[in-house]
């Protein structure tokens, strides 16, 4: 009899560390929006999956690892989820998806010095585009035939622009402010061109009382303007 | 430049931006720009003016509105959008992306209030959500109240010829048709004209090859083409082509056509009375029910027999990359010039037919192709739709501020007004307008169209049907569809067994949104009784027919078209 009183016991133990179990967010090295410094997370993103995740009571713990790494582990194991990545129709199936946790307005930016006027995107065709790989905008890009070239540091197409390596430069708001360095001239918004919402990714089996407690905790955070604060903190709006 | 304009509008856009130069006569370059038009000069130039002075409040703004990826939509975005600019001083930004995209951001803006954009084109699909939830401006209200001043005299609403799809139950106008693309069959007019392979397919199948008017004939053109000519010209060719990628697009695929032409659903129009092409039986204005145990048919022997057929032709008969394929990879397959046919095939494709240099184009520039009606399947009887038809439409929601609203109301008419749509729907091929297809340049255009504009000025037209206001939730339940279908594709369960979980995945939400939705029209479900009595019962559910497979039967192309009297 006291066999099974333990076997319940370590039946019961073990559904509940299921229900409990904790998320491990796979961050990719993103700033502002995530980055790790000694140790410790930081960025828009980070602190807004933090807010969800204690809203809704559920453990995470936050890992960095390459966006391909991360995208591959959150589809092969069951506690993973990508923090985080454009919901696009082709990446829809093989994830569930909660969000959206960034709303960013993608821009092509040129240098101040730069007299360059666009109309239409269609006016960029030829010109070579500087963009940060995993970030949406460049894929859209050359999705549709533009000439794009990846980075895998927005750092580093900033410093292209700068450069003279390409005219320009597809980024958004938080992006551009976080780079430009005091007393120096932001480059300007030439055309915008792409409103990309961006989610948390997660493994298409994950729990589906954690992903309804995490969705619902998130709606929470938008009706009380607390997502709208933090992006001011950032220093951009959800307008 | 390849920015699907004229060279002298894409040289006034530059110029504007050059300091030192203006463009003397801006209305003059942007009417240069908007030719043919169904108006006269005079006419034109008083429309135009009227955005002009129209705008004025609103200089200086800078609205955002978002569409999906059709040639239609970059023709705004790429064209129309810097022309407004110029007329009216206010800067569209047009952002073009996937139709799944599209209806994330407006579900998005919906649910969580945020002001991501000031108009949308969206699917008229979503009409049963929009009037049910009341989260989109009815615009027959927004006309005559807070947009009257911005709202343009020579609208002229009654030459939109897609204004029934945008007109809810209740007979309010939610949504402003902006471009219309319809499903129909397309086949190789050349191949199906070859004396040798004529002979053979009559050597073989006993009748004609020609336009095929029931599943059965598509089926043995099909296996024809694909296992039997296998080759010509030296190029391995199929006869069918589809796709079946896990992806939203899969769903679209069977609620757009498959289950309505195989003949799910009952007699009527647009969509079938009391059950429709989704399968979803209402009750007054109360969608009651998807599964068969309600008195629904999504899991009925048609929609059994609609889902084999689709899973059984998409491996045996199309291209094997097509199994992986979506939508918009799909879509030009056809046009690379080793298809014989396609049962449902998206005319929004047409320019990527059409383009010179295309093997579907013969020495003299006109099409290798046509289109005619699809072939139905066995349960399929006069009375019910023909096809289904696509109508992007301008859509704003209640939670826009009123000034961006309203000059983006502007943008929207803009994009469809008379002085403007001839010009894109000869660009696009997408047309909106009676009067633009009565024009002379329409009719001029129809050789190189492959029969696409008879089919939209004959009256038939309107049996090709968007999804009826019966589905409560277009944006929710269109993802059931792929999610339940795919597992049949591949293997994992039976199409029967794909559609009971989808009927009841339904049946489900229906019940959830009928506690949600405050609406007279809100779902109330029938309580279950036996599929038998359902069957029994006159109209859909049908019960199985004891031939599925009658005699393949074709016409000729010219008698085809009669469909479309």
């Amino acid at each position: 009899m006291r066999g099974i009183s333990a076997l319940l016991a370590l039946l019961l133990w073990l559904c509940c560390t299921v229900v409990q179990a904790e998320v491990r967010l796979l961050a990719w090295e993103r700033p502002p929006l995530s980055s790790q410094s000694e140790g410790t997370a930081a960025g828009l993103v980070v602190d807004l999956a933090g807010q969800m995740f204690r809203r809704a009571g559920v453990d995470y713990r936050i890992v960095f690892v390459p966006l391909q790494r991360a995208l591959m582990s959150a589809q092969r194991d069951a506690d993973s989820c990508v923090l985080l990545v454009e919901r696009r129709q082709e990446r829809e199936s093989s994830y569930a998806w909660v969000g959206p946790l960034l709303i960013s307005r993608l821009g092509l930016y040129a240098l101040p010095g730069n007299p360059l006027q666009l109309d239409s995107l269609e006016q960029a065709r030829g010109l070579r585009i500087l963009s940060h790989q995993g970030s949406g905008g460049g894929e859209y890009l050359k999705a549709q035939g533009f000439r794009v070239e990846f980075s895998n540091k927005e750092t580093l197409s900033y410093a292209m622009l700068q450069g003279g390596r390409a005219p320009l430069w597809a980024a958004s708001p938080l992006v551009v402010s976080s780079l430009v360095r005091k007393g120096e001239t932001a480059p300007r918004e030439v055309l915008p061109f792409l409103t990309l919402m961006e989610d948390m990714a997660c493994h298409p089996q994950m729990d589906a009382a954690v992903l309804s407690s995490l969705r619902q905790a998130l709606i929470a955070l938008y009706a009380e303007g607390e997502v709208a604060r933090l992006y001011q903190r950032y220093g951009v709006s959800l307008e | 430049m390849e920015c699907g304009m004229r060279a002298g509008v894409c040289l006034l856009l530059l110029c504007c931006h050059m300091p030192g130069l203006s463009a003397a006569e801006p209305l003059q370059q942007v009417m240069d720009e908007l030719q043919p038009s169904s108006l006269s000069t005079e006419q034109q130039r008083r429309e135009l003016q009227w955005f002009i002075e129209a705008a004025q409040p609103f200089r200086g703004m800078t609205v955002r509105v978002v569409s999906e990826n059709i040639h239609t939509h970059w023709y705004e975005a790429n064209v129309l959008a810097p022309l407004f600019r110029q007329l009216t001083g206010i800067r569209v930004v047009h952002e073009i992306t996937g139709e799944d995209d599209v209806v994330n951001k407006l579900r998005t803006q919906s649910e969580l209030g945020l002001a991501l954009y000031d108009g949308y084109i969206s699917d008229s699909d979503l009409i049963g959500q929009h009037f049910r939830e009341g989260k989109v401006l009815a615009l027959s209200d927004f006309m005559v109240g807070e947009g009257r001043a911005v709202t343009l005299p020579t609208l002229d609403l009654n030459d939109f010829i897609g204004l029934n799809f945008t007109t809810a139950p209740d007979g309010k106008l939610y949504q402003l048709p902006d471009q219309q693309f319809a499903n129909l069959y397309w086949y190789r007019h050349d191949w199906f004209a070859r004396p040798e392979l004529k002979e053979a397919f009559r050597q073989h199948y006993g009748y004609e090859l020609a336009v095929p008017q029931n599943w059965a004939a598509y089926e043995d053109i099909a296996e024809f083409f694909s296992e039997r000519v296998r080759e010509i010209d030296g190029q391995r060719v199929y006869g069918h082509m589809d796709y079946g990628a896990h992806d939203p697009s899969l769903g679209w695929r069977l609620s757009d056509a498959w289950l309505g032409m195989a003949g799910v659903a009952d007699t009527g129009l647009p969509n079938g009375l009391p059950v429709d092409d989704w399968g979803i039986r209402v009750e007054n204005c109360r969608p009651a029910g998807a599964s068969t145990r309600r008195g629904g048919a999504l899991d009925s022997p048609p929609a059994v027999y609609a889902l084999q057929k689709y899973i059984d032709w998409l491996k045996r008969y199309a291209p094997p990359e097509a199994q992986q394929m979506s939508f918009n990879q799909a879509g030009n397959v056809a046009a690379q010039g080793y298809v014989a046919q396609q049962v449902f095939w998206y005319t929004a494709f047409t320019a990527d037919y059409t383009r010179p240099g295309s093997p579907m184009l013969d020495e003299q520039g006109l099409p290798r192709w046509r289109v005619a009606p699809s072939p139905r399947g066995a349960y399929w009887q006069e009375g019910m739709k023909s096809g289904y038809q696509d109508v992007g439409a301008w859509t704003f929601l209640k939670n826009t501020p009123l000034k961006r609203l309203q000059a983006a109301w502007l943008y929207a008419q803009f994009t469809v007004a008379k002085s403007v749509s001839l010009r894109k729907t000869l660009v696009g091929l997408t047309p909106i307008r009676q009067s633009d297809l009565d024009t002379p340049a329409m009719l001029e255009a129809a050789p190189r169209l492959g029969g696409l504009v008879e089919f939209y000025r004959s009256r038939a037209a309107r049996r090709w049907t968007p999804t009826g206001a019966n589905v409560p939730d277009y944006a929710g339940m269109a993802s059931l569809w792929w999610r339940h279908a795919y597992p049949a594709l591949a293997g994992q369960v039976s199409a029967r067994q794909a559609l009971q979980q989808l009927a009841e995945a339904f049946d489900q939400h229906l019940a959830l949104l009928g506690s949600r939705q405050q609406h007279a029209c809100a779902p109330r479900l029938n309580a279950e009784d036996s599929e038998l009595r359902w069957l029994q019962a006159p109209g859909a559910p049908y019960p199985v027919l004891s031939d599925e497979n009658p005699p393949g039967r074709t016409l000729p192309y010219q008698e085809a078209l009669h469909a479309w009297d």
